[in-house]
């Protein structure tokens, strides 16, 4: 399985030369703009980008088919999917994390704890929405194939999108008590953060690996 | 576990039936015996990929039973599957890998990986170890594709067209390699092919399938031996017991005719001179008269 894993990173080494492209251009932007942390969690979610660059690949070398005469079993190929998806949105989060460190060390701001600690928070946030959103997505792409999971991976993101912008809205208008109930909740989910993140991550990865190697295993190349 | 010396057949197929929409495996039936090359052949469409699927489990079938290595095909385990070298048309590899990017990641995929013969056939068959496979033609992908299948100590080769689209010259190559590699009395190959001269010139047994069934699956040099060609007038036709004619081809000047059992035929019909036959031309005999019947 960690054949299949090496044969992902190797695929994306090509990309390697754009992403150095998109850190710079974004190194800049925040130098000028005197704000990193705007820009940080881009990588997590470039990174997460990635992931798809991979079915991408797989699916235009037809990689499955031969994949599956190879002395590996079907979860495998699934599991070592799963694994790309963390090792690749984990790199992204800690060069977020450097990012950040590395333009207030060249703007000389102060970073003191508190502001460290968001920053990771940050991270870890960026981190999770990206496992959480592929963990609604894999299964799509393993049933149908990138090509026609592409559209479905849009509308999931709007959906997420939606959601988000509906809470905000509540919350921005103020003072009814759904908004405080609300608040109250996120405050609570903000305190927790460290306990809530992890177990959320854990419990949806787990439900779509179990979900896409059930799908794998009934398909037919 | 069964021991590969021990099996006689390195693939059983047992009535083994899938249906699509437009297309259907019907009752295949053959066996590939081990030490022995098995040309699998057809027109395209008839049936051959889709065969080669189900042996690999690629495609779940309606009914029947395939056996690979002594062990049911369905979830062979990876100690068996790491004895068969797979090769499909077409090389399923990613464009902008090398073969040394290739070797890397079968050595943590093949348990059994020699590194050293993946070198080997790489120089042999002077495959370039930094160039991308996209700036490889289709021969070299083909190449690669067989290095790699003879790369983990195969004990069965399955080669689905692997020879198809090759200029005669690399064709012949690779047919050498095959011969090298059949030395060896428990390797067996499966190979299909549309290309008959390919089959003709390696394969000890051929399987033929029209349409989704298996017309025939017999000794090469029986098929050979076993069957004739005539050159007569149309009225002579009659005069022949249509036991013996597979197929009568006829035209202006007068008709062929395909017929078997030839030695039988030989003595009874001593005025007849019965030719050579080749496994194409029994292949298009057989079609016509599958067709002049259905």
């Amino acid at each position: 399985m960690i054949g299949l894993i090496i044969k992902d990173f190797i695929n994306l080494k090509r990309n390697i030369k754009v992403l150095g492209f998109i850190i710079l251009i974004y190194g800049i932007s925040s130098y000028i703009m005197k704000d990193a942390s705007y820009f940080g969690s881009i990588f997590t979610l470039v990174f997460g980008l990635l992931m798809l660059t991979t079915y991408g690949y797989d699916d235009y070398a037809k990689w499955d088919n031969y994949a599956l005469t190879l002395p590996i079993n079907r979860n495998d190929i699934i599991l070592a999917k799963y694994m790309v998806l963390l090792l690749l949105t984990f790199v992204g989060a800690v060069i977020n994390i450097l990012f950040t460190g590395l333009m207030s060390a060249i703007q000389n701001t102060h970073m003191d704890t508190n502001m460290l600690r968001d920053a990771l928070i940050a991270a870890g946030l960026g981190f999770a929405l990206v496992i959480l959103f592929y963990s609604i997505v894999l299964p799509f792409i393993t049933k149908f194939g990138i090509e026609k999971a592409r559209i479905i991976c849009i509308l999931i993101y709007g959906i997420f999108f939606g959601i988000y912008m509906f809470f905000r809205n509540i919350i921005q208008e103020g003072n009814s008590p759904v908004a405080a109930k609300l608040i109250q909740v996120l405050e609570i989910v903000r305190e927790n953060v460290y306990i809530i993140l992890p177990v959320l991550v854990i419990i949806a990865v787990v439900i779509s690996y179990m979900v896409s190697a059930n799908i794998y295993r009934k398909k037919e190349f | 576990m069964m021991g590969i010396e021990r099996i006689t057949n390195a693939i059983e197929i047992n009535n083994v039936t899938k249906h699509y929409k437009d297309f259907s495996l019907n009752q295949i039936n053959f066996t590939v015996p081990k030490g022995t090359i098995m040309g699998f052949v057809g027109e395209n469409g008839a049936g051959k990929t889709t065969t080669i699927k189900a042996i690999l489990d690629l495609i779940h079938t309606d009914e029947g039973t395939i056996n690979v290595l002594g062990r049911d095909s369905k979830n062979l385990p990876k100690d068996i599957k790491a004895q068969i070298g797979v090769v499909f048309d077409g090389s399923n590899l990613h464009d902008n890998m090398n073969a040394k990017n290739i070797n890397f990641i079968m050595k943590n995929i093949y348990p059994n990986w020699e590194e050293k013969v993946f070198n080997h056939y790489l120089k042999k068959l002077n495959l370039p170890q930094d160039k991308i496979f996209k700036g490889y033609s289709r021969g070299m992908k083909m190449k690669l594709s067989i290095a790699i299948a003879l790369s983990h100590q195969s004990k069965l080769l399955i080669l689905d067209e692997a020879t198809s689209g090759l200029d005669p010259i690399i064709r012949d190559e690779i047919l050498d390699i095959f011969m090298e590699f059949i030395q060896n009395e428990n390797h067996t190959i499966l190979l299909s092919s549309h290309i008959i001269s390919d089959i003709e010139k390696i394969a000890d047994y051929v399987t033929f399938i029209h349409k989704g069934r298996i017309v025939f699956s017999k000794s090469k040099d029986d098929l050979i031996y076993q069957h004739g060609i005539i050159r007569c007038r149309k009225n002579d036709i009659r005069n022949i017991d249509s036991s013996f004619v597979v197929g009568i081809r006829e035209n202006g000047f007068g008709a062929e005719v395909m017929i078997h059992s030839k030695e039988r035929f030989k003595r009874i019909y001593q005025q007849f001179e019965v030719e050579k036959v080749s496994i194409e031309e029994i292949m298009l005999f057989v079609v016509r008269r599958k067709e002049m019947f259905e």
